[in-house]
């Protein structure tokens, strides 16, 4: 059983769990908040396929976190590839955009999403997947070992010049 | 409630998550939290006139190992007087003011981020006292004191160190989760195992399960600075 990651702000999930305790929302609804992370573009929605075993989860990471100006920590959610099906979303393979060749093969985009499909994406997250961060400098240690395998090609990572200092000292 | 001057001058407020009944000035006197809040709540009436809180943290209990003073002006445009420790409040009140309206997105820095760095590079411990008063005795909203407390813990300004620390510190026992989240996310920045018993503390009371691993994150990369620096 394989894993999806999706990038998101773990902020706009703790503070919909706390509305979810104090408000009264019916169970195919979510508060707004995270849906601010499921921004989608010409209806698709990115995500990346994790190993069941996860042992490509911090490849993943490491070359999500280049692909960004700031080094900062990364959060993001990991929920069984099973649950899409389930909500009707389709799901297909495309090329992704980071400067690592082997973690773009695993992208996959959601299409043909629809407002109450991303209610039902976001819902199921918030029951279902972990919620997981790597702090800056597991991040920093991420992107070295990356760096280093060959895997991550540094030279089109975004990571802007002071940034990329911090990869050693952090 | 009539509009005239305020002065609540040196306050002892014991810092920490006490709750207001236990934080008092002293016999027959109200809570100095709830002077402050009130306060803060009334600061639109209160724009004709001039008052200013300043609230010593006292080192006298285990949540508080440095005394740190807040000081705070009105600073709604107020007539009343002035003096040049209104500019980073009044500097800061517009930085969170217009952040409420950012959206912060990892990986880029946010412009609310740019202006605290620059407030803290130009007023140093003025900026912090501002920060801190905005965080704990307003209405800032949650996303915007997240955002702020880690920027706060990836700033390099050395002479702030300490009152970073301690505010980042404070708010892991935030009534807010976003709140604690942004404690969090500074605390990892700024690496420091002074802030273990406080992130232990937490971990114990936290009853988000992902927030709570974070906590437990952050003490394990604490613990092993500390190692590392005993070694």
């Amino acid at each position: 059983m394989a894993l999806l990651l999706r990038i998101i702000r773990q902020a706009r999930w703790l503070s919909a769990w706390e509305t979810l305790d104090t408000e009264d929302i019916a169970d195919n609804d979510v508060p707004a908040d995270p849906v601010a992370d499921l921004d989608t573009k010409q209806n698709k929605l990115s995500v990346y396929v994790v190993a069941d075993d996860r042992s490509d989860l911090g490849r993943i990471v490491a070359a999500l976190a280049a692909n960004r100006p700031q080094l900062q920590k990364l959060d993001y959610a990991l929920f069984d590839e099973r649950t899409i099906p389930t909500i009707s979303i389709k799901a297909q393979k495309t090329k992704g955009q980071t400067p690592d060749d082997g973690v773009n093969d695993k992208h996959l985009d959601l299409v043909a999403l629809t407002g109450l499909k991303l209610v039902a994406l976001a819902r199921a997250i918030l029951d279902q997947a972990q919620i997981e961060r790597k702090p800056p400098k597991d991040v920093a240690a991420l992107i070295r070992t990356e760096a280093k395998s060959g895997a991550l090609d540094m030279d089109r990572c975004k990571l802007e010049p002071q940034e990329r200092r911090k990869i050693e000292t952090l | 409630m009539t509009a005239q001057p305020h002065a609540v001058e040196t306050n002892s407020l014991t810092s920490g998550m006490m709750p207001p009944a236990d934080v008092t000035l002293g016999p027959g006197r109200s809570p100095a939290r709830k002077i402050l809040e009130a306060l803060a709540a009334d600061s639109a009436k209160r724009s004709r006139v001039g008052w200013r809180v300043t609230c010593t943290f006292s080192s006298t209990t285990q949540w508080a190992e440095t005394e740190h003073v807040i000081q705070a002006d009105s600073a709604t445009g107020a007539e009343g007087p002035k003096t040049d420790d209104d500019t980073p409040y009044r500097s800061a009140q517009a930085a969170f003011g217009s952040a409420e309206d950012e959206f912060f997105e990892d990986g880029t820095e946010s412009q609310f981020a740019r202006e605290i760095k620059v407030l803290i590079a130009k007023h140093r411990r003025s900026a912090l006292e501002a920060i801190s008063h905005l965080i704990l005795f307003t209405k800032t909203g949650p996303h915007v004191a997240n955002e702020a407390l880690s920027t706060l813990g990836a700033v390099s300004e050395p002479t702030t160190y300490e009152y970073r620390r301690w505010l980042l510190e404070r708010t892991l026992g935030s009534p807010s989760a976003v709140v604690r989240d942004g404690a969090v996310i500074g605390l990892a920045w700024l690496d420091d195992p002074h802030a273990i018993p406080y992130v232990q503390r937490a971990v114990q009371g936290e009853q988000l399960a992902p927030l709570r691993r974070s906590m437990e994150q952050l003490a394990g990369q604490l613990g092993e600075k500390s190692r590392w620096r005993s070694s």
